[in-house]
């Protein structure tokens, strides 16, 4: 059956097309045409969409430091860097010298918007995410034991430039120490496959300095 | 155009009187447009099954009753561009709570889906705009897919296979189930990997725990993958015609039916059985018998655990296994 091209049902791009032979119609002006319009860019619209977020996630993924698997690009089960096996690591400077961080204290007592923070910052860590993620941990009180860092307490009163407070015992007393400045990285994996090895590579490092001491006075 | 058995007339348009419909003739028009009506019927069903399947932890119980209402009221619901476009705006601020950078990929064809339902509700003739973007959605999607395996090096010489066999729990039990892969493996390799969270010691490289088997099969898996989804990329991309068109259905089946086995994804898979149902131009006997198959194959696969275990408990590994090894 032969399809009439100035059909006001006619869906572009649709069958219709690949049934019509050379003998179709020219194609209705006036508001055939605007329907027709309409009807592609129903049809264009949400594939156009998809493209768009996809050709930013693969842009994000190439360009900076975004996993693969995620960010709508269609990019899972393509690389060994999975978001969940990124590692945040994390250290503070300061009148103790400089001790690592158990980020994983910290992470597994977030929840709602920080712990979105979290894990956006892993999934993506540009200055964009990892600041906020800078602002999670400024939000908390540490306590050094055994020459690391680990949270001790969220605090109420964390405002930007400030550092984390972190408490250092000195003999049965404990002080807040000056913190100088602090650090957060994401680790992934990379496997090398001649040799069988499962490595561990650096995707970014965010080094913060602090501004205000303890107390809340600004040092020079 | 709008037939008298279109339950879905265009909005703005009065419905058609009814009358008695003329015989069917093969390859007609009406045919077609009524076969187009069923196989939106079938996706729609499917589609808001799935929904209500995998319905995002943080969404409303609105959204669950919405999804209800359009399975038990098809007639009045199903048709009606508004429904869809509410249970779009319902979806996407469920999942969009939670932050983008958590979304599973399938999460975001999800919301397009949805989307495209809602919009070709309002074309001239939406079954018809519906086909058209379904098949466009499964082309590209599974186009970018392929473009990153190809993109990434460490697809195409085998490490990813080889990494995630290794360290995914999901393919290391298939792995093991039919013997070419050793219990235990797979926690000593997630063992390296976590302990790059210890802050007291350094991130440290470790030997990845794999069976010669794995090691081997690598590369063929990288390759059959690109394959695999390539076809289906370009069959549904390409403008294929007449009896052509079934090559769709294969690829995407085959696509269904070789992954989701080893990477139980089951709403991926349901997604793209419903899209897949809604872009064939099988006849509905076959779209039927072959896409609700798929669909409860998939729900099956909830089981995955116990048939892994029978799997290993009645032999079938042991055959696959003296199989494998001719090969392997």
């Amino acid at each position: 059956m032969s399809v009439v091209r100035d059909d006001p049902d006619h869906v572009p791009g649709s069958d219709d097309d690949e049934r019509a032979g050379p003998d179709a119609g020219p194609a209705r002006s006036g508001p055939s045409r605007r329907r027709r319009l309409v009807d592609i860019l129903i049809i264009m619209l949400v594939p156009l969409v998809l493209s768009g977020v996809a050709l930013h996630q693969i842009h994000l993924a190439t360009t900076g430091d975004l996993t693969p698997w995620k960010g709508g690009g269609f990019g899972m089960f393509s690389s060994p860097d999975r978001a969940s096996h990124r590692a945040m690591r994390g250290s503070f400077e300061g009148e103790f010298g400089e001790v690592p961080v158990d980020m994983q204290s910290l992470i597994r007592r977030t929840e709602g918007a920080d712990h979105k923070t979290f894990v956006n910052a892993r999934a993506l860590p540009d200055p964009r995410r990892m600041d906020p993620m800078a602002d999670v941990v400024r939000a908390a009180e540490w306590r050094i034991r055994d020459d690391v860092a680990i949270f001790s307490r969220w605090r109420d009163d964390a405002s930007a430039g400030d550092g984390p407070i972190v408490w250092v015992r000195d003999g049965d007393e404990r002080h807040a120490a000056r913190l100088d400045r602090f650090t957060i990285e994401v680790w992934g994996p990379r496997y090398r496959i001649d040799e069988k090895v499962i490595e561990p590579r650096l995707i970014a490092a965010h080094h913060y300095e602090v501004i205000a001491d303890p107390a809340g006075e600004v040092r020079p | 155009m709008t037939s008298a058995a279109d339950p879905t007339p265009a909005p703005g348009r009065p419905a058609p009187p009814a009358a008695p419909a003329p015989p069917d003739l093969p390859g007609s028009h009406d045919q077609e447009h009524r076969e187009l009506t069923r196989a939106f019927a079938l996706a729609a069903a499917m589609t808001l099954l799935m929904t209500l399947l995998r319905t995002p932890p943080s969404s409303s119980v609105f959204l669950t009753v919405l999804v209800i209402a359009g399975l038990l009221a098809p007639r009045y619901l199903r048709g009606s561009p508004w429904f869809w476009a509410l249970l779009f705006v319902m979806f996407l601020i469920s999942p969009i709570l939670r932050p983008w950078l958590a979304l599973d990929n399938h999460h975001f064809l999800h919301v397009y889906w949805l989307a495209a339902i809602a919009l070709t509700r309002f074309a001239s003739r939406p079954d018809e705009a519906l086909q058209t973007v379904a098949r466009l959605l499964i082309g590209l999607a599974f186009a970018f897919a392929v473009a990153w395996k190809l993109l990434v090096p460490e697809f195409v010489d085998g490490s990813f296979f080889e990494y995630t066999f290794g360290t995914d729990s999901r393919l290391a039990e298939v792995a093991v189930a039919v013997g070419i892969h050793q219990d235990g493996f797979h926690q000593a390799n997630r063992d390296v990997v976590s302990s790059w969270q210890e802050p007291d010691t350094e991130p440290a490289a470790g030997e990845m725990a794999i069976s010669s088997s794995i090691a081997s099969l690598s590369i063929l898996l990288a390759w059959l993958t690109i394959v695999i989804e390539g076809a289906v990329a370009v069959t549904f991309l390409a403008p294929l015609r007449g009896r052509w068109r079934w090559l769709r259905d294969a690829a995407l089946l085959v696509f269904v039916a070789s992954t989701y086995p080893l990477a139980p994804v089951l709403g991926f898979a349901w997604l793209l059985i419903c899209m897949g149902a809604m872009a064939t131009h099988l006849r509905t006997a076959w779209r039927y018998g072959l896409y609700v198959t798929a669909f409860a194959a998939v729900a099956l696969l909830e089981e995955r655990a116990a048939m892994l275990a029978w799997v290993q408990t009645s032999g079938l590994g042991d055959v696959l296994r003296s199989v494998g090894s001719v090969f392997f």
